[in-house]
């Protein structure tokens, strides 16, 4: 039994070898396109909507909702990076109850790609919104002293990010799989509701993670010490 | 063996993929679909907050062209009340002016109707009344009246005052020298004669005195030239007895209008 879907490996070429992460990924990825490309292709501002366009408009409203809360800005900027964070984490972690799909997030190896897009995607909005200088700036607060730890703490929750998220979906895959052995009928299927019911948290904590480590950034006034313990009480989950 | 770094890679590439198609297929046009939204409804809503304005300045404008309508229609109806008014009072002016003018010409119907009567009543009271006169005094003393009558008027004319007389000569024609004497009856020679001397001595000369019966004369004599006349005549007493009638009668007449006009006050 494999812990990571890294070592089912589908196809070897000259040292490339697509395993199944990537190739989950695709489908994920080609399923979110085409639900996409399908819903838009005829949207109308009229009061008669299609229901894929209404319910993507509740998605993205919601999503817009939640970043304008955190961020206390104009959410527009973030939508793209934020939103595609959270549909793909949320529609990998949703396809679990598909037989024999492993979820991408369920590998090391996504989430850290996912932590490393979040990590240079904070001083990216960081620097766009308020400059250069101001941004490494925040560095040197409260005190030049406290830069290695600023430094260190930018890396560990990125860590943390990428474990989090690894460790809940890989876990509740894992329990299934555990479970489907010693207890065959029923059991499975509740641990699996709980497990897509994580999925969900998880995609949503990671999201909104990454949007307050954005939001940090990107503020006019950043406070680290606030934002520090938001950090925390959300890492307590 | 968790971490591959080859698969790293790729998924940070298959993630960045995944951002660009979703932000263009997805998030671009599902936001701008959402946002034209808004829009369109801010600007209903707008639109519908100036018609409500619109509609409220109009319904404004109504009110105070119905208040002005009304005030309007106040004023003429005072003024249609006012000319009313007006109108009767002129009719009521005029009708009573009518029926002055009416009363006016009835009174003055009347007192040419009285005056008619007056006159009849005079000439036939006179008639009778020297009829009766006569009736009575020739029944009672046969030519006495006559004598008396020519007595009286031969003492009238030997009573003339000098003025009198020269007045009376004055008016006598130059040439043909002429006196009528008129009387109601027929006069005897002796009287014709005893006249002629009596005129005589007052002209002082010799006139053509003619005599002549008049029947205008209702009782008695007189004695005229071309301009002045000399006379006794019971028309004298039957003018006295007129005027008392005409008074008489105007009296009653006025008294009887005053309890008319009492009566249709």
């Amino acid at each position: 039994m494999e812990i990571s879907p890294d070592a089912i490996i589908i196809f070897q070429w000259n040292g490339i070898h697509i395993n199944a992460t990537i190739v989950f990924t695709w489908v994920v990825m080609v399923l979110l396109i085409f639900i996409s490309w399908m819903a838009t292709k005829n949207l109308t501002i009229g009061p008669k909507i299609t229901r894929w366009q209404n319910f993507l408009e509740v998605i993205v409203g919601y999503i817009r909702q939640q970043v304008r809360e955190i961020t206390q800005q104009n959410p527009d900027p973030f939508i793209p990076f934020l939103g595609t964070l959270f549909l793909f984490i949320s529609v990998s972690n949703l396809l679990a109850i598909v037989p024999g799909y492993h979820p991408p997030t369920g590998s090391l190896s996504t989430t850290s790609a996912l932590a490393i897009c979040v990590f240079f995607a904070i001083p990216i909005f960081g620097i766009a919104k308020k400059g250069m200088r101001d941004y490494f700036k925040h560095y040197l607060e409260p005190s030049i002293f406290m830069m290695p730890f600023n430094v260190i703490g930018d890396f560990s929750r990125t860590l943390a990010l990428a474990v989090r998220l690894f460790g809940n979906v890989m876990s509740g895959t894992l329990i299934v799989a555990v479970l489907l052995i010693i207890t065959p009928l029923f059991v499975p299927i509740l641990m699996q509701v709980l497990g897509l019911l994580i999925g969900q948290i998880q995609a949503y904590i990671f999201t909104v993670l990454a949007t307050v480590y954005i939001a940090s950034a990107t503020r006019i006034e950043s406070k680290p010490e606030q934002i520090d313990q938001k950090e925390g009480s959300k890492e307590d989950e | 063996m968790l971490i591959d770094s080859f698969t790293i890679i790729a998924q940070i590439i298959n993630f960045l993929i995944l951002v660009y198609l979703l932000k263009r297929f997805l998030f671009n046009r599902i936001i701008k679909i959402m946002d034209d939204r808004e829009m369109q409804i801010t600007g209903r809503m707008q639109d519908a907050d100036a018609a409500k304005e619109a509609a409220q300045k109009e319904l404004e404008e109504q009110r105070r062209i119905r208040e002005e309508l009304q005030q309007k229609w106040n004023e003429m109806l005072a003024q249609a009340k006012k000319d009313a008014q007006k109108k009767r009072e002129e009719l009521v002016r005029d009708a009573r002016e009518k029926i002055d003018e009416e009363q006016k010409n009835w009174r003055e119907a009347i007192l040419k109707q009285r005056t008619a009567f007056l006159r009849d009543l005079r000439h036939l009271s006179c008639e009778q009344v020297c009829q009766i006169s006569r009736k009575v005094l020739s029944d009672l003393a046969g030519k006495k009246l006559e004598n008396q009558l020519i007595e009286n008027f031969l003492i009238q004319l030997g009573k003339l005052t000098k003025e009198e007389k020269d007045d009376f000569i004055r008016f006598i024609n130059k040439d043909e020298r002429k006196i009528l004497v008129n009387s109601s009856f027929q006069l005897t020679r002796e009287k014709e004669s005893e006249i002629r001397k009596t005129l005589e001595e007052i002209i002082g000369d010799k006139v053509e005195i003619n005599f002549k019966v008049s029947p205008k004369l209702i009782c008695g004599i007189e004695t005229r030239t071309e301009g002045k006349k000399i006379s006794w005549n019971i028309e004298n007493y039957l003018d006295g007895l007129e005027e008392q009638l005409k008074k008489a009668f105007t009296e009653i007449s006025f008294q009887e209008l005053d309890v008319e006009k009492k009566k249709t006050k």
